[in-house]
C-alpha cells in the first residue's frame, strides 16, 4: 500500500514550471527522501502533497485522499515539519503542546512527556527563545506525539550545524522505533538522508530523475578503476551507464551507473584486454554529485 | 464548538498586551471627554481644540481596532503556504467561526463591558445602554469585517499595510464615484431608480467582504476571492452605469407622498407658503441650469408647551415622461436647535407668551425649470417636559436620567449673569452626519431633542428665558458632553428716574431646564 501516490504532477508558478508530471508512489512504512539540489522541485512538490499548493495538472494522493481534498481527517494523521514553517514564536513550548493537543484525538501524553525528556526541550521558554535545533525538535516533537501515519519533513536539516544536526537525526532515528510511521523527507543533506532513508528519488529541475531503494541505488552506483598494462587507450563510445570517464596515464576512471560485476567486468575487459578492474562503492553523496555533474553537462550539450 | 473556544482562548492570549492597551484607550478617551470640562480653560477654541483632540484620539483607535482585527486574522495567515495551522486539523469553517468569535468578544463585547460602568455612571437607561452597545457593535463591526476582508487576502504585514493605506484613499473615492456623493443633486436619474441603485450599491458593498470572507477561509483561493473582490466592483459600476429599474417602495411616488402627509397631518397645524422662484430671461426654453426656487413661509397650531421644527425639505420633480428626478434642497430657516420662549414657559407650567408664528424657508438652487416641482416638508411637533431645576450657585447638578446639568461657573459682566453650564447626556452616532441635507436627513434630524431653560425665583416674580450660546460639544461613544451659556439680564428698578438693578434679585433664583423631544413627525406638500 502507497502513503503517497502522485500522477503526473505539475505545479506552476506564473510561467516558471517547478514541477513537471512526477510521478511517484511511497510506501507505507518507509523512509523516503526525496533528493534534489536548491530549486529543483522538492518544497512544492511537498506543498502539493500537503494541499499549501493546487496542482495545476495531475494528480496527488495522501493517505488516499486527493491532496486538494485534505481534511480535518487526514490531517489528523499527518506531522509536518518544514524549515520554513511559521510557529507560534510568543508561545512556550508548553503552550504549544497545549495549544495542538486538542486538534489529534490521537494525542499520546506519553509518547509527548518521552520525547519532551529525549530532545531536553525546556518547557517553559517561548519558541522565539530556543535555538534552530531546538525549534525543529520543537515542532517534531508536536508532529509527532500523536502518532501520525504520515511523518512529513520538508528540509529539516537546513541551518542546522553539524552537532545539532546529528542530535536531531539521533532524535529522529529513536522516535522511528517508538511508532511505526511512515517518513517523507526532501532534503539536500545527502549524509543525513543515507542515515534515515530506505527509499530515494532525485528531482532534478521539476523531473523525477529516479525513484528507488537505497539498498539499490546504492548498489547500482560504483567507482570503477581499470589499470591499464599496456598504457593508454582509446576511450571513444563508453557505454551509456558510464558517467565522468578520464584517463590519466594507464589509469582509466569512471562511475558505473548499471553496476553489476560480471557484466560490468565485461564491459571494460572488451575495451581494456589484460586491464585490471577495481569496483569501489560510493556514497550517496558521491551519487548525487556525479549525477549532478552528469545533468550539467547534459544541459550544456544540449545548450551547444 | 470546544474547539473554535480553544482557538478564541489562543487569540486572546495572543493579543492580550495590545488589546488591553486599546481597551485601556477606548476607556481613557471615554473619560477624558466625560471629565473634560473641569480639564480645560473654557473657551470656544479651547472647546474646538479639545473636540479635534479627542475626535483625532478616536480615529487614531479605529485605526488601532483596524489593525487588531487584521492581526487577529494575520496571526493564523490564511494566503501563506508557511502558516502553521494549515497543516493542522482545523478546517477554515471552525477557523472563520473562532475569528469572528474572538472578534465579537474582543471589539464589541470587551469595549462594551469596559464601558459599562461609564454609560451605568452617567445614568444611561436600559434602552441608552443598549443603544450604545449596539452602536459599538455595528462600528466594531463595520471596522472588523473591512479588516477581516483586507488580512484575509494578504500575506505580510508590508503587504497590509500598503494595501490597507490604497484602500483608504480609493475605496471612499470609488465609492464616492458610484453613490453620486461628487455629483451635482437631482439629474436626470428617476428618483425610484436612483433609490433602488442607492440600496442595491449599500447590498453589494456589505455583502462583497463577507463573501470575499467566507470564500477565503472556506477554500484559501486568494485569486479567487480577489476575483470576487472585483466582481464586487464591477457590479458596483454596473448599477451605475446601467441599472435602470425601479424596485423601490411605492412611498417614492408623489400620490403616495400625499397619501403619507395626509397619514401624518395634524389638523391643528398650519404652514403658509410663500414662493419666491428667479430664473433667467432663458431658463424656461433652454432649461438651462440657472433657475432658482425658493419657499418660505411660517409654521403655526403648535399646541402650548411645544413647537415645530423644519426638518427636511426633499424636491422632486415631473418631468415630460412622468418620472421622477430628486432637486436638492436645503433649509436654511426652520430647524431651529432652541426652543421658542413661549413653548417653554408653558412647559415648564408657568403663563406662555404672545409669539410669532415660526418661520421656515427652503431653497434650491440652479436646477432645471421644467417640469413639475415637488417638495416634501418634513417636520416634527417637540414637546417640552421639565427634567428639573438646579439652583443658581456654582457647582450645582442636576442628574435626571442620563442628563446631568452642572454649573461650572457664574459671572457678572456688563450685560448681565453668564452662567456656564457644563452637561452630559446620552448621543448615538446616527444623529450625526456629514450632510445635513443627506438622504437620511428626515430620518436623523426628527430624533434630535432641544433643550430651553426658564431662570425663576421662588415667588414666580422674576421669570426669564435667558439667552443660549453653545460654547463646544465633545461626542464620544454615545455620550455626548458640552458646554453652554446662558446670559441673564438682571431686572431692574426705577428709583428716583434710575433704572437700578433689583437688589436681591438673585437670591433663591432656579434654572429649570425643559426638554423637548419630538412627538410626532408632519409631513407637507408643496408644488409649483
Amino acid at each position: 500500500m502507497n502513503i503517497i501516490e502522485t500522477e503526473s504532477l505539475t505545479h506552476r508558478y506564473w510561467r516558471t514550471e517547478a514541477l513537471r508530471g512526477l510521478t511517484l508512489a511511497v510506501p507505507a512504512g518507509s523512509v523516503f527522501a526525496l533528493l534534489g539540489a536548491n530549486g529543483a522541485g522538492k518544497t512544492t512538490a511537498i506543498k502539493v502533497l500537503m494541499n499549501l499548493l493546487r496542482p495545476t495538472a495531475g494528480v496527488s494522493r495522501v493517505l488516499g485522499v486527493d491532496s486538494r481534498r485534505l481534511g480535518e481527517r487526514e490531517l489528523a494523521q499527518i506531522g509536518y515539519v518544514s524549515e520554513n514553517q511559521q510557529l507560534p514564536l510568543w508561545m512556550t513550548v508548553r503552550q504549544l503542546l497545549n495549544y495542538c493537543r486538542p486538534f489529534y484525538p490521537g494525542w499520546d501524553r506519553a509518547l509527548e512527556a518521552k520525547l519532551l525528556a529525549q530532545f531536553d526541550l525546556p518547557e517553559d521558554r517561548q519558541l522565539k527563545q530556543l535555538s534552530r535545533g531546538m525549534l525543529m525538535k520543537v515542532a517534531l516533537l508536536s508532529s509527532l506525539a500523536y502518532r501520525p501515519q504520515l511523518l512529513v519533513l520538508d528540509e529539516p536539516f537546513s541551518g542546522l550545524d553539524p552537532l545539532v544536526r546529528d542530535d536531531f537525526v539521533r532524535g529522529l532515528l529513536e522516535a522511528s522505533e517508538l511508532g511505526d510511521w511512515t517518513v517523507f523527507i526532501s532534503s539536500h543533506d545527502i549524509e543525513e538522508v543515507e542515515r534515515l532513508a530506505d527509499h530515494i528519488a532525485l528531482l532534478e529541475a521539476g523531473q523525477l530523475r529516479f525513484t528507488e531503494t537505497t539498498e539499490a541505488l546504492l548498489g547500482r552506483f560504483r567507482r570503477i578503476e581499470v589499470t591499464l598494462p599496456g598504457g593508454p587507450a582509446r576511450l571513444d563510445a563508453p557505454p551509456a551507464g558510464w558517467l565522468e570517464l578520464e584517463q590519466k596515464g594507464g589509469l582509466v576512471r569512471f562511475i558505473e551507473t548499471r553496476y553489476d560485476r560480471a557484466a560490468t567486468e565485461q564491459a571494460c575487459r572488451e575495451r581494456f584486454p589484460e586491464a585490471a578492474v577495481l569496483a569501489h562503492p560510493m556514497t550517496l553523496r558521491e551519487i548525487f554529485i556525479s549525477l549532478a555533474r552528469a545533468r550539467r553537462a547534459e544541459v550544456r550539450t544540449t545548450a551547444a | 464548538m470546544s474547539l473554535v473556544w480553544h482557538i478564541v482562548r489562543k487569540d486572546i492570549q495572543r493579543l492580550w498586551l495590545p488589546l488591553g492597551l486599546w481597551l485601556a484607550l477606548v476607556l481613557a478617551q471615554t473619560l477624558l471627554a466625560v471629565h473634560s470640562m473641569g480639564l480645560v480653560q473654557v473657551t470656544v477654541s479651547s472647546y474646538e481644540g479639545l473636540s479635534y483632540f479627542v475626535a483625532t484620539w478616536g480615529v487614531i483607535l479605529g485605526v488601532v481596532g483596524f489593525v487588531l482585527a487584521a492581526w487577529l486574522v494575520m496571526e493564523d495567515n490564511l494566503v501563506s503556504t508557511q502558516a502553521g495551522w494549515r497543516t493542522r486539523p482545523i478546517n477554515g469553517a471552525r477557523l472563520l467561526a473562532a475569528k469572528s468569535l474572538g472578534a465579537l468578544l474582543m471589539f464589541s463585547v470587551l469595549p462594551a463591558a469596559v464601558l459599562t460602568p461609564v454609560w451605568l455612571g452617567c445614568g444611561f437607561s436600559a434602552g441608552e445602554w443598549a443603544g450604545a452597545a449596539g452602536a459599538l457593535m455595528l462600528r466594531s463591526g463595520l471596522i472588523s469585517a473591512a479588516a477581516f476582508a483586507l488580512a484575509g487576502i494578504t500575506e505580510t504585514s508590508g503587504q497590509f499595510l500598503l494595501r490597507a493605506i490604497g484602500a483608504a484613499v480609493l475605496l471612499p473615492l470609488f465609492v464616492g464615484y458610484v453613490s453620486g456623493a461628487f455629483a451635482r443633486p437631482g439629474g436626470d436619474t428617476p428618483v425610484g431608480v436612483a433609490e433602488s441603485r442607492s440600496w442595491l450599491l449599500l447590498a453589494i458593498g456589505l455583502l462583497t467582504p463577507l463573501v470575499m470572507l467566507g470564500h477565503q477561509f472556506l477554500t484559501r483561493r486568494t485569486l479567487r476571492t480577489v476575483a470576487i473582490f472585483g466582481a464586487g466592483v464591477v457590479l458596483m459600476l454596473g448599477v451605475k452605469f446601467a441599472w435602470v429599474w425601479d424596485f423601490s417602495s411605492p412611498g417614492s411616488g408623489p400620490g403616495s407622498d400625499q397619501q403619507a402627509a395626509a397619514a401624518a397631518a395634524d389638523p391643528e397645524v398650519k404652514f403658509r407658503v410663500t414662493e419666491q422662484t428667479e430664473s433667467s430671461a432663458d431658463a424656461e426654453k433652454n432649461g438651462d441650469a440657472s433657475f432658482q426656487a425658493r419657499w418660505s413661509g411660517v409654521m403655526a397650531g403648535a399646541p402650548a408647551g411645544s413647537f415645530l421644527r423644519l426638518d427636511s425639505a426633499r424636491g422632486l420633480r415631473r418631468r415630460a415622461d412622468q418620472s421622477l428626478a430628486t432637486v436638492g434642497f436645503k433649509v436654511t430657516a426652520g430647524r431651529q436647535t432652541t426652543p421658542p420662549e413661549s413653548a417653554v414657559r408653558v412647559a415648564a407650567g408657568l403663563p406662555g407668551l404672545a409669539e410669532e408664528p415660526a418661520t421656515w424657508a427652503i431653497e434650491s438652487d440652479q436646477t432645471d425649470p421644467r417640469g413639475l416641482f415637488q417638495v416634501r416638508l418634513t417636520a416634527s411637533l417637540l414637546r417640552g417636559r421639565v427634567l428639573g431645576e438646579l439652583p443658581l450657585r456654582p457647582g450645582a447638578e442636576l442628574h435626571t436620567g442620563s442628563s446631568l446639568t452642572r454649573i461650572v461657573s457664574i459671572e457678572r459682566t456688563e450685560s448681565g449673569l453668564v452662567v456656564q453650564l457644563e452637561e452630559c447626556d446620552a448621543w448615538f452616532a446616527w444623529l450625526a452626519g456629514m450632510d445635513p441635507e443627506g438622504p437620511d436627513s428626515a430620518w436623523r434630524n426628527s430624533r434630535r431633542v432641544a433643550d430651553g431653560f426658564v431662570l425663576l425665583n421662588p415667588a414666580h416674580t422674576y421669570v426669564q428665558s435667558p439667552a443660549v450660546a453653545v460654547i463646544g460639544t465633545i461626542r464620544v461613544n454615545s455620550l455626548q458632553v458640552y458646554r453652554r451659556e446662558l446670559t441673564v439680564t438682571p431686572p431692574t428698578t426705577t428709583v428716583a428716574g434710575v433704572a437700578q438693578e433689583t437688589p436681591g434679585w438673585e437670591e433663591g433664583l432656579v434654572i429649570m431646564k425643559v426638554r423637548f423631544s419630538p412627538d410626532h413627525p408632519l409631513t407637507r406638500l408643496i408644488s409649483r
